[in-house]
């Protein structure tokens, strides 16, 4: 009797919590992007576990595929397109709005971060920054300067990979919630956060990976760089992880296999950049 | 707030059960092994071509923590190894800092034993115990709390053509501090199974893993019969270390016990 009335007083909750069924009219789901202080006004030293900071001049990201629906298939929307977005340039930017949405919960929401192609709009960024990523296939494009006391080390790296950010799930006052949920006549305005940090994590698994530059600057200056002042993805692909001393960082990979240099290592991390509703997450299947 | 809200249930419905009942979050006897692995014993190419054979591998080991929290993994070259995992459910992705999330407690052997040799076929260990429900992912720890212990012990020697190394190689568990500084491994896969009864949890560790990025042509000449330490300076043992820090190098499966 204790037992049957405990689960009756948990389906309850269970009910209490789902979402309304019937009708119960339609709304909007908006999305824009943003890449926060660390992408408009530089990573600080403080952030960096070995005393580095950065300074990007250009976050060229190509942002599309948004979708919103149902874990039985059913879409709300999807966009067709891709826009291509610089995150230096400050502020949120819009990317799109789907209307007339049912009013209800929306549970998988996925985007897609994937090389520039001939569908792709302007979002703020230029029309020469549209040609050099779809010249090139990038999906995304950084700029930056990493500085430590008199040491000043450029980087320009461009990233051809294609990353599909599915089950979104994030923050919706203070409640953890599964991708999009559309109220009558409401708009959920949803942010896919752009976390310019991620690039220098020292781990690909771990929640406690640091961020750092020390064994990335490293890169340019050991014997297979050039000591030109700018680190290279080719220079990075010179540094294989089992040279670079633990001081350094573990740069740990995980289960991932084949991730053996900075490059890769690096490449790896560039699929992680995508977030959801500021520091919500995705499942990233393999491609 | 679902997190919370499957803890609550799982919470009721144990409280529910009572002894005979087998739903989920009854409690279960896990005995633990660790399988044979013939790459211990018979010799196996690493990612430098090297050709590897072992004549002593023993690692201190345990305890083992087992959970629901899924394993993400990633190729960019699908190897031999991926496919077996994705065939056994293991679900491939890009990982990401943070995106391994234990998530719910399935079960535990906690306690540690020194010494496991390797190259003796299966090991039995003392039985753990757990609760039923879906298992994805385990932790494996290197024995007692002791950072200065020897928790690793590898000998062997490596042949590539006309070369050949001998070594020896003794990790210290302060050597396998983690990004949160635990000698752990944490993320490691674990055969996807929906535990409903108690049996056998068995750990394989892939010894291969541990070795597939050493080079050993920065050794000095040696031989089998005098063979050269590696030491904590060498490239190759932080190749080595790294390698043993990867998770996919320990699978877990689970066997239910015959009726």
């Amino acid at each position: 009797m204790k037992c049957a009335a405990k689960i009756t007083s948990m389906l309850a909750l269970v009910a209490a919590c789902s979402s309304a069924t019937g009708d119960a009219g339609t709304g909007t789901v908006s999305f824009s992007t943003w890449g926060e202080e660390y992408i408009e006004e530089g990573i600080p030293s403080a952030v960096f576990a070995d005393g580095w900071s950065l300074k990007y001049d250009k976050f060229l990201v190509v942002l599309g595929g948004i979708t919103v629906a149902d874990d039985q298939g059913a879409a709300a929307g999807s966009m067709k397109t891709s826009v291509l977005v610089d995150h230096v340039k400050p502020g949120p930017k819009p990317l799109a709005a789907f209307q007339n949405v049912a009013a209800r919960a929306w549970n998988r929401v996925s985007y897609s971060i994937a090389p520039a192609s001939n569908t792709t709009e302007l979002g703020g960024a230029t029309a020469e920054d549209l040609k050099l990523m779809m010249g090139a296939g990038y999906s995304l494009y950084v700029e930056g300067v990493a500085s430590k006391g008199l040491v000043r080390k450029r980087i320009t790296w461009g990233f051809t990979t294609s990353t599909t950010f599915e089950r979104c799930r994030g923050d919706v006052g203070g409640k953890d919630t599964e991708g999009a949920v559309v109220t009558r006549g409401g708009t959920d305005g949803i942010e896919l956060t752009i976390h310019g940090d991620h690039l220098f994590y020292d781990d690909l698994q771990s929640p406690s990976a640091k961020v750092r530059f020390g064994a990335i600057a490293e890169a340019d200056d050991r014997a297979t760089g050039d000591q030109d002042g700018s680190v290279t993805l080719d220079e990075l692909a010179k540094s294989p992880l089992v040279e670079v001393p633990p001081a350094n960082g573990g740069y740990g990979t995980g289960a991932l296999r084949g991730v053996n240099d900075l490059r890769a290592f690096v490449t790896s991390l560039s699929r992680t950049v995508g977030h959801f509703r500021g520091e919500g997450e995705c499942f990233t299947p393999s491609k | 707030m679902k997190y919370v809200l499957s803890l609550l249930f799982i919470g009721l419905v144990a409280s529910c059960s009572d002894a005979s009942d087998a739903t989920a979050g009854a409690r279960v006897t896990l005995r633990t092994r660790i399988d044979g692995m013939p790459e211990a014993a018979a010799p196996f190419v690493n990612a430098k071509g090297w050709s590897v054979t072992l004549s002593e591998a023993k690692v201190s080991a345990g305890p083992f923590y087992y959970f629901d929290g899924s394993v993400l993994l990633a190729h960019r070259s699908p190897s031999g190894r991926d496919r077996l995992l994705e065939a056994l459910g293991i679900r491939s992705a890009w990982a990401h800092p943070g995106h391994y999330i234990a998530g719910a407690a399935r079960g535990e052997m906690l306690t540690p034993i020194n010494d496991i040799d390797l190259r003796s076929g299966v090991v039995a260990l003392p039985p753990g115990a757990g609760v039923t429900g879906t298992v994805r992912s385990a932790t494996f720890t290197f024995g007692e709390s002791d950072l200065t212990r020897d928790v690793i012990r590898l000998a062997g020697v490596a042949t590539k053509g006309l070369t050949q190394r001998g070594f020896t190689v003794k990790v210290k568990q302060g050597d396998m501090l983690n990004a949160s500084g635990n000698a752990r491994v944490e993320g490691c896969p674990f055969v996807e199974t929906n535990v409903t009864q108690g049996g056998v949890v068995s750990v394989h560790v892939a010894l291969p893993v541990w070795f597939d990025q050493v080079e050993f042509q920065e050794l000095p000449e040696s031989s089998a019969q005098v063979p050269v330490a590696i030491t904590a300076e060498m490239v190759a043992h932080n190749a080595l270390v790294r390698g043993i820090k990867a998770s996919d190098g320990y699978l877990f499966k689970f066997t239910k016990d015959m009726p």
